[in-house]
């Protein structure tokens, strides 16, 4: 057996964090991913991340953190020479992702419609903020833009606070995830029916999928949302205080609600409607709060959690990461001696495990243009047009 | 053009959020997707959502959002008779999703080992919040105790008000999406190898792939994240208040940076390197500050689109779906008439758009139980054993 995607070609013009990830997803679970850089300059999470050696290298971790797996080549696209060997590349892909502005690539002649003629097989992803068309087509933005345009920060925050962005970068990486799903699912198609497809995927939509419940709900009710704090909802599936820190508790289902209560020693409050929750919250969540004043927030996780109610202690990211639980999962790869830079590195690999043949690293994140000579030469070109396409800045 | 699950058949046992997602998404592509509930203890979000009244009738909002399209069988997988029906549907199915406490389902002999007997091409799905083993295998947990267990929450807010919770079920959601991936890799490989998958997929994992470069650059430096509220190391990318409500820029790249101080009038102030900008922030915000409070919010964000700089005046979630973009991108679907629910049930169905056979919804959300004759007719119940099994509460 094989990994999936072994044996397909993924052209990834993309840059930043929502189209690199899509293509590592790809690139873990087989596929041969070729990252096609400006020359010289290269994609700007090459010079984005904490160690500043790094950035100056373009071997920022922002860039390491999703680089595995893949090839790279630099390539002016918006040279005669430069659109050539695009398709030239495009012709021998299944699939092509790309994030540049709505009509960037067709106006340089590499659009969908453009490529499709020489490769009709040809999988075309474009990601952008708005979609490729519409008022907005022609607009940008960034992952924190979409946050505050969509709604999603005017739901996070307290009535103090105001909106407040979320601190990860979830439009990225939802729209990245989205894009590697819609990328499998085209695949799957075309398997079956032989046809190519163009997807259009983009932050916005990416957005309005994560508040699906809430839109849903307000749509129905015309109940304007306001911040969704952990001090709202049902008493037993909210944040307390402990002796030590935060508790965060979900006993959310009723045998969980019975569960919870029999625990603490007060069965008569629990297996309640989620009506009769709403409307007794005061009283459950007063409660609540003197109980988990007693001890520490561990203590209560161990202590919940051994009776199947779900909780956890708060933990920074730091913590987190050195729960042995996620050492278990093996959710990060270790690079040991990776080529341009120093030192070992981890970075995250799947959110999934196969029971065979899943995701998994080869190779680590390559230096700008590291696969030029390989990558030309698999193409057909010959040592002395590499070495002119290098002399004209064309790579 | 047919859509690329047409003609798969999925049985999805979740409940909640993150598994009838990804059921969904399938769904919206074309899948039958079976849904099974318990008779006595259907699924959880049937009674959550923002209208008391559907709450009460097992059609709350929390269950629409992502009911459309799918049929809905009743079977009490505790009895002898439930689980029969369960595997004379599993063995033409080609996917099931669960979302159990793990060893539940094999605790039941209905885990992946039994069903791979009778369906060795099946693809299982088995969805968690930490896995299916390890020293958190036997724990439960929801959305938003993941998002406090993974740190997601402590980099969440400002210093004042962190930690702070993410407004949306971000982790559900992107579980969902990355179930959905998952699945439709699996089905891809199938194509290719004849042969069944199980997949173990877990809501910790995802929420550290969505931490990625923010681990990825701890690990690194032992540098922590912190909370950075709505204020990024580049004052460009950051918020500022206008002269009536809120903005967020996100002059990341070299080019955005360049046209923002162009055009604000301080051309000399552009295209500084990385560094050099997290080095001089200071006098940065402060312009910003200044000549950002002179306009209104919607002024700033037309004029700085125009130049091709990513802005964005902060909106409710409500605002943000009046935006006429929307009409272009095809995210929601009315539902003219649900039976049991009326009229007026819009719902969000999918984030991105395909050039043919793309995501489509047919058929409302199901009542509870609705397609029971229906699915057991088919699979050879005659009338009277279907009216026995009903007294029995099997169904």
């Amino acid at each position: 057996m094989s990994r999936p995607f072994e044996g397909i070609k993924v052209i990834d013009i993309t840059h930043v964090l929502a189209g690199p990830f899509a293509t590592y997803q790809l690139a873990l679970l087989g596929a041969d991913v070729i990252k096609v850089e400006q020359p010289g300059e290269g994609d700007q999470s090459r010079e984005s991340g904490p160690d500043h050696d790094l950035n100056q290298a373009k071997m920022g971790t922002s860039y390491l953190n999703q680089g595995s797996n893949k090839r790279c080549i630099t390539l002016d696209l918006k040279t005669a020479q430069g659109q050539e060997i695009m398709r030239r590349l495009a012709k021998s892909a299944d699939v092509l992702v790309e994030n540049y502005r709505a009509g960037a690539l067709r106006a340089l002649g590499l659009g969908y419609d453009d490529l499709r003629v020489h490769n009709p097989g040809l999988i075309y992803c474009s990601l952008t903020a708005w979609g490729q068309d519409g008022p907005r087509g022609d607009h940008t933005a960034y992952d924190q833009v979409i946050q505050g345009y969509s709604g999603v920060m005017s739901i996070t925050g307290t009535a103090e606070s105001g909106p407040m962005r979320c601190g990860p970068q979830l439009l990225d990486f939802g729209t990245g995830t989205t894009a590697a799903f819609a990328i499998a699912s085209a695949l799957f198609h075309r398997e079956r029916t032989g046809e190519g497809q163009h997807i259009d995927g983009c932050l916005t939509d990416t957005a309005f999928v994560l508040m699906s419940a809430q839109i849903t709900g307000w749509l129905r009710t015309g109940k304007e949302l306001g911040p969704q704090t952990t001090g709202r909802g049902n008493a037993s599936h909210s944040a307390y205080e402990t002796k030590d820190g935060t508790l965060m508790v979900g006993a959310s289902n009723r045998g969980q609600h019975k569960r919870l209560f029999e625990a603490l020693g007060r069965p008569e409050m629990g297996d309640k409607s989620y009506e009769y929750r709403r409307e007794n919250r005061d009283a459950e969540a007063a409660f609540l709060s003197d109980i988990f004043a007693t001890r520490t927030a561990q203590e209560w996780e161990e202590f919940l959690q051994a009776r199947h109610v779900p909780a956890a202690r708060l933990r920074t990211v730091a913590e987190a990461v050195n729960d042995p639980q996620v050492a278990h999962r093996a959710i990060h790869h270790r690079h040991n001696d990776a080529p341009g830079v120093d030192g070992p590195f981890t970075v995250p690999v799947a959110a999934f495990k196969f029971a065979k043949d899943g995701p998994r690293v080869d190779t680590p994140p390559p230096p700008l243009g590291a696969h030029n000579d390989e990558v030309l030469t698999e193409l057909g070109y010959g040592a002395a047009d590499i070495a002119g396409f290098r002399e004209h800045g064309v790579i | 053009m047919t859509r690329p699950y047409e003609g798969i058949k999925i049985i999805d046992i979740t409940h909640v959020l993150a598994g009838p997602f990804a059921a969904y998404q399938l769904a919206v592509l074309g899948a039958d997707v079976i849904k099974v509930e318990n008779p006595e203890d259907c699924d959880q979000s049937r009674n959550t959502g923002y209208d008391p009244e559907l709450n009460r009738t097992n059609m709350g909002t929390g269950y629409l959002t992502q009911g459309s399209n799918k049929r809905s069988i009743t079977l009490n997988l505790k009895t002898e008779k439930g689980r029969e029906i369960l595997m004379a549907l599993v063995k033409d199915a080609d996917v099931l999703v669960e979302n159990f406490r793990p060893g539940a389902f094999p605790a039941l002999g209905i885990g992946y080992e039994d069903m791979k007997k009778i369906n060795p091409t099946l693809i299982y799905c088995s969805m968690t919040a930490f896995g299916q083993d390890g020293p958190r295998g036997t724990q439960t947990a929801y959305d938003h105790v993941i998002q406090a267990l993974s740190g997601i929450m402590a980099i969440t807010g400002t210093p004042e008000v962190s930690p702070l919770k993410t407004g949306t079920q971000v982790i559900d959601y992107a579980t969902g999406t990355m179930a959905a991936f998952a699945i439709s890799t699996a089905l891809f490989q199938r194509e290719k190898t004849g042969k069944g998958q199980y997949i173990d997929s877990s809501m910790l994992d995802v929420a550290l792939m969505m931490l990625g470069s923010n681990i990825t650059g701890f690990l690194h430096t032992g540098k922590h994240p912190r909370p950075s509220g709505n204020d990024h190391h580049y004052a460009s990318s950051s918020l500022y208040e206008t002269k009536d409500g809120m903005v967020m820029l996100a002059a990341s790249n070299k080019g955005q940076h360049t046209r923002l101080f162009k055009a604000l009038g301080r051309p000399d102030m552009g295209d500084k390197d990385y560094d050099h900008r997290i080095a001089n922030r200071e006098p940065e915000a402060e312009l910003l500050k200044g000549v950002l409070a002179e306009r209104t919010a919607d002024e700033w964000e037309n004029y700085l689109q125009e130049s091709h700089v990513p802005a964005g005046r902060v909106r409710t979630m409500g605002e943000a779906l009046q935006d006429p973009q929307l009409k272009t991108r095809k995210i929601l679907h009315r539902h003219p008439e649900v039976p049991g629910v009326g009229e007026n049930v819009t719902v969000p169905m999918c984030a991105f758009k395909l050039a043919h056979g793309g995501p489509s919804i047919e058929t409302p959300p199901p009542r509870l139980g609705e397609h029971n004759d229906e699915i057991l007719g088919k699979l050879g119940y005659a009338a009277s054993d279907i009216a026995a099994l009903r007294d029995a509460g099997v169904i």
